[in-house]
């Protein structure tokens, strides 16, 4: 077995010629990000954001080996599979958001009490990890969902802010200070956290 | 975050995200180095920015690509459209139902075919309607040795034209300026086997 080449775009020249192993190697490497993504692009929809997520990732996948040759380089592959997982995840909410948002109210606060549930608590866990858990947790509850995209994108493959505003079809400014003003919201949202955390187990 | 923001510094601010990521220009690096080393308010900002990337890319890590890559394996090895509808059709319980309708379709085109063959038996040669029939006045039975251009030369010579022929008998009707001399001219030939005048009320 040949070693498979790592640059996405021979990886998709390679299954453009139908071979399969360049579609796991794509898989494995990108696959993550793109989950990530669509999770957090799924938060607030009212759907299953795990079970959606996954679909949307699986699909996004299936798309490219259907038409590998779809990319054609203009912009860089992360921004190009980005914006495709976006695209996929609004057709997701747009195919099942507006029957669910009847069913289950925008600012549902379940997972999150779900997840707390299994928490094993700021004093079980090492500070890093509470750190990354009280990010998370705010970017979900981030009320503009402009701001968590923009702020997803910046952190989950290095993208510009060029890039973010290719993938959001804004202006550079626009997307600047969704970044600003994202992060500004994002940084409330976590003191309030560990205060609250800190007054619950302190 | 209550103090008011110096509009180049907010700008400058703005820019923090591209110099994290490398995509600042050099000139606007330097400047953002320069904040983030003296100005610790500019220091946390680049702190939480850097939470964001960490929290971000540990979930990522955290992430097994073999469910989504065993379902997308799932996806591949499922038949496309067209191939479900030929498999559907090619299923052994229809072959009755699928030989019944081509059969039908051959003895159907059969039927077609032996319909439009049918009226050529019954082809018949009719006189153009509203023509007005040339008069004869000759019937000339050709010796069957005679050539074309002995005939037709016998023809030129007596002054006559063939108006109809051949008929059952194999002779012709002819037309002539002026009959008697052309009757002595045509037997005089040697290609007309028998030659006779025709009444004008009994030429067919």
């Amino acid at each position: 077995m040949s070693a498979l080449p790592v640059n996405p775009a021979e990886l998709l020249a390679a299954m453009a010629s139908g071979d399969q192993r360049a579609l796991d190697a794509l898989y494995r490497a990108w696959s993550p990000r793109v989950r990530v993504f669509a999770r957090l692009q799924l938060s607030g929809s009212g759907l299953d954001v795990h079970a959606v997520a996954d679909e949307v990732t699986v699909d996004v996948f299936h798309a490219i080996w259907r038409a590998p040759m779809r990319y054609d380089g203009r912009v860089a592959f992360g921004t190009w599979l980005l914006t495709l997982a976006r695209n996929k995840a609004i057709d997701q909410i747009r195919r099942h958001g507006k029957r669910l948002a009847r069913e289950v109210p925008l600012d549902s606060d379940s997972e999150e009490q779900a997840q707390a549930e299994h928490d094993p608590g700021p004093q079980a866990a090492r500070e890093s990890l509470q750190r990354r858990h009280a990010v998370l947790k705010c970017l979900l509850r981030l009320r503009n969902p402009m701001q968590r995209e923009s702020l997803t994108l910046w952190a989950i493959d290095d993208l510009s802010v060029a890039d973010i505003a290719h993938i959001q079809q804004a202006p550079e400014g626009t997307v600047k200070t969704r970044l600003f003003h994202g992060r500004i919201n994002l940084r409330q949202c976590i003191q309030r956290w560990f205060a609250q955390e800190g007054g619950r187990h302190g | 975050m209550a103090k008011s923001i110096d509009p180049q510094e907010q700008a400058l601010r703005e820019l923090l995200p591209d110099y994290l990521n490398g995509h600042a220009p050099a000139d606007v690096a330097s400047r953002i180095a320069a904040r983030l080393e003296h100005d610790p308010d500019w220091a946390a900002d680049a702190d939480w920015l850097g939470d964001i990337r960490t929290a971000l890319e540990a979930e990522a890590a955290s992430m097994d690509p073999a469910a989504g890559l065993a379902e997308l394996h799932r996806r591949l090895e499922r038949p496309g459209f067209w191939r479900r509808c030929y498999q559907r059709l090619a299923l052994p319980a229809l072959a009755p139902v699928a030989i019944t309708a081509l059969a039908s379709l051959c003895m159907g085109q059969a039927w077609l075919l032996w319909q439009q063959a049918a009226p050529a038996d019954q082809l018949r040669w009719r006189s153009v309607p509203g023509a007005v029939a040339q008069p004869a006045s000759l019937r000339v039975q050709f010796l069957p040795t005679a050539s074309m251009a002995q005939v037709a030369a016998a023809l030129e010579q007596a002054q006559a034209s063939i108006v109809a022929g051949p008929l059952p008998d194999h002779s012709y009707l002819l037309d002539a300026a002026d009959p008697p001399a052309a009757l002595q001219s045509l037997r005089a030939s040697g290609v007309a086997g028998e030659a006779s005048r025709v009444d004008a009320r009994t030429a067919p």
